[in-house]
């Protein structure tokens, strides 16, 4: 297992420099200089500047508000881990028993049906679905709060950066009530980025489970006298999971993409929207270190998806 | 005592029409404990789905009657859905065709024989591992302390069924149905297995099915041999006196398909063929199912022949049996 964590992280750190001097050719298509200066002469000193900079976290400064990119980026990104966090888990632990149950009542009317309402989630457009939430939680019932991370109303010291957990260690007389206010104001944003990943897990759970129930290993395990829950949530899930864990690791792409639209349209202080807002502003140096860090947290995520996936599936963890 | 008591079952489905098909009409079959019951036809006779009904394991799409079932002693129809899989779990296993799809490639051999033990008996987890490895042991692995680490993709195909009739065993089964155990593997493998398969028959009494196309199999070691086609039970006699002498043109034509080697082969002779293919279940011929393909029908099989009982035999299903008509002189 250290073997593959060790082969991962080389793998890791090979992408990161491919990635580092994309970034790099990409910056020097800026009209600024963001990193490097004109103290550098030719290509090859300017990248080695550049990538000492970005070793050394020194991203840059804002060219509209002259802070650190990169202390920027680390108090933008709890909230925004937060959000993924909550999206990423309403749409596995909602999506994955549907598509066991759909592949249990395969054809039926219920399959059907849950086919037709992930069609639906899939092809949703955001935007459009996350104001249909809005006018139905928030305007009609009045549960849930429109926008923002927490009421104004409390006051929280930020400690780790995550709401929820700062709440709760704060030493405010309101903290249990705070931490529920986080958690509504988490609700909307979190069901909006989590359908699209949800609809998906559902139909690639469906579609392996039946191919998991039909084979002989499931028939073998029944006629051992197996209970029938432990032959579907033990014996077929597990390989079930290996093609839902390669889903998960695209799906976490994409919703760092989706994460832009849905920040701003919940005013939700994480990275999308700061790196939407340095775009308006032409702030290169926060883009720059925007994409960078979007990028590495792509990577790093879709590695560490490989390493569990390595645990779900032996055949990639004993070679023959 | 009747290990296993079968009387006049039937299992039919539905095409997309709602049109009722025959899979198994009326198959009447029981066996001893302790004997060895070879099934043999072509494929798409029905003896894979014969071998799951037996351990309850048709999907719910398929209708499955009988007028009487029995399984050591108890009658399965009496119990209700999930007794009777318990039961038929504790009294019978089953091992497929493929040997690698037989056992889940994200489990550890230990870990399938330590979940079939910890239903069937109760012991301690160190009780349960002394098991697994003497039941590694008893199906002819030598070294259970390393296969019980492995997973299936790490063993050889030979090494995968051993182990799935280890797990098989691990439910301390009276009667083992081994759906053509041999067919994917390799020929010293194959003798290999069925020598392990006739011995576990011998030593633990254990009653077994083998179900196969392939009579050459079958030949010396069982006791008793039913031959199906398109779900009819053609002929069921002891296997001593189908071997010398078949009634049914059936399987005359299936024993004449068998290659002699060495000295039986005489030159220039072929094989005995049967012209045309099994019916589907869509379109099953009049009278008799044989009927199209058999090379003696005459006028009177257009009507269905019932089982006969011929005197030092046993059944068979044909109009002709009592003429002893030989399909392989008259071609």
């Amino acid at each position: 297992m250290i073997k593959i964590i060790l082969n991962q992280f080389a793998n890791l750190l090979l992408s990161l420099f491919g990635l580092s001097l994309l970034s790099f050719l990409l910056s020097l298509l800026f009209p600024t200089d963001t990193i490097y200066s004109y103290q550098q002469t030719n290509l090859f000193e300017k990248y080695w500047f550049y990538l000492n900079q970005i070793i050394s976290l020194e991203w840059g400064t804002s060219l509209i508000h002259g802070r650190n990119v990169f202390n920027d980026f680390i108090l933008n990104l709890p909230a925004t881990i937060e959000l993924i966090f909550f999206a990423f888990a309403f749409a596995a632990i909602i999506g994955i028993p549907l598509g066991v149950w759909s592949a249990q009542h395969k054809f039926s009317y219920k399959d059907k049906t849950v086919l037709f309402g992930s069609l639906m989630g899939y092809s949703l457009p955001i935007y459009w679905w996350a104001s249909i939430l809005v006018l139905f939680f928030s305007v009609s019932l009045g549960l849930t709060p429109v926008a923002g991370r927490i009421g104004f109303e409390y006051e929280i010291q930020p400690v780790t950066g995550f709401i929820l957990i700062d709440s709760l260690i704060s030493d405010t007389p309101y903290k249990i009530d705070a931490f529920y206010n986080a958690l509504k104001h988490l609700f909307l944003p979190a069901v909006v980025l989590g359908t699209v990943p949800m609809a998906i897990f559902v139909r690639i759970t469906r579609s392996a489970m039946i191919d998991v129930l039909s084979s002989d290993f499931i028939r073998a395990a029944k006629s051992r006298g197996l209970a029938h829950h432990k032959v579907l949530w033990h014996h077929a899930l597990r390989n079930v999971m290996l093609p839902v864990l390669t889903a998960m690791s695209i799906q976490i792409s994409v919703l760092l993409t989706g994460i832009l639209i849905t920040e701003i349209i919940f005013s939700w202080p994480g990275i999308g929207k700061w790196l939407l807002e340095a775009v308006h502003r032409r702030d290169y140096a926060t883009i720059h270190g925007g994409i960078l860090a979007m990028s590495s947290l792509v990577i790093i995520t879709n590695m560490v998806i490989q390493v569990v996936s390595h645990y779900f599936n032996p055949e990639l963890r004993f070679k023959r | 005592m009747n290990l296993l008591r079968i009387e006049n079952l039937s299992i039919s489905s539905r095409n997309n029409q709602g049109e009722k098909l025959s899979i198994i009409d009326n198959l009447s079959i029981q066996m001893n404990s302790g004997e060895i019951l070879g099934l043999v036809g072509e494929s798409g006779s029905g003896k894979s789905i014969l071998a799951l009904a037996i351990m309850g394991l048709v999907s719910q799409h398929i209708e499955v009657k009988a007028d009487y079932f029995s399984l050591d002693g108890q009658d399965l129809m009496k119990l209700s859905h999930s007794q009777r899989s318990k039961y038929i779990s504790s009294k019978a296993s089953m091992i497929f065709q493929e040997p690698r799809t037989n056992l889940n490639p994200c489990y550890s051999i230990e870990r399938h024989l330590d979940e079939v033990i910890n239903i069937h008996q109760n012991l301690s987890h160190h009780k349960r591992k002394e098991l697994s490895l003497e039941l590694l042991l008893s199906v002819g692995v030598n070294d259970p302390e390393i296969i019980l680490k492995r997973y299936p993709h790490q063993l050889s195909n030979g090494m995968c069924q051993r182990v799935a009739i280890a797990v098989a065993l691990a439910c301390k089964p009276k009667l083992l149905i081994a759906d053509e155990p041999t067919t994917d593997l390799d020929v010293t493998i194959q003798s290999q297995i069925l020598d392990l398969l006739i011995k576990l028959n011998m030593t633990e009494q254990l009653g077994l099915i083998l179900i196969t196309h392939d009579f050459a199999l079958l030949s010396e070691s069982t006791d008793k041999i039913g031959v199906i086609y398109s779900g009819k039970l053609m002929e069921h006699a002891e296997s001593k006196s189908i071997l010398k002498k078949p009634r049914h043109p059936y399987t005359q034509a299936l024993i004449g398909s068998i290659p002699q080697l060495g000295k039986r082969h005489q030159s220039g002779s072929r094989l005995v063929t049967l012209d045309g293919h099994i019916p589907s279940n869509e379109q099953l011929p009049v009278g008799c199912r044989l009927g199209p393909r058999c090379p003696v029908a005459t006028r009177q099989c257009v009507k269905p022949p019932e089982l006969h009982l011929i005197a030092d035999h046993g059944y068979v299903r044909c109009h002709r049996a009592d003429e002893s008509a030989d399909i392989t002189k008259g071609i």
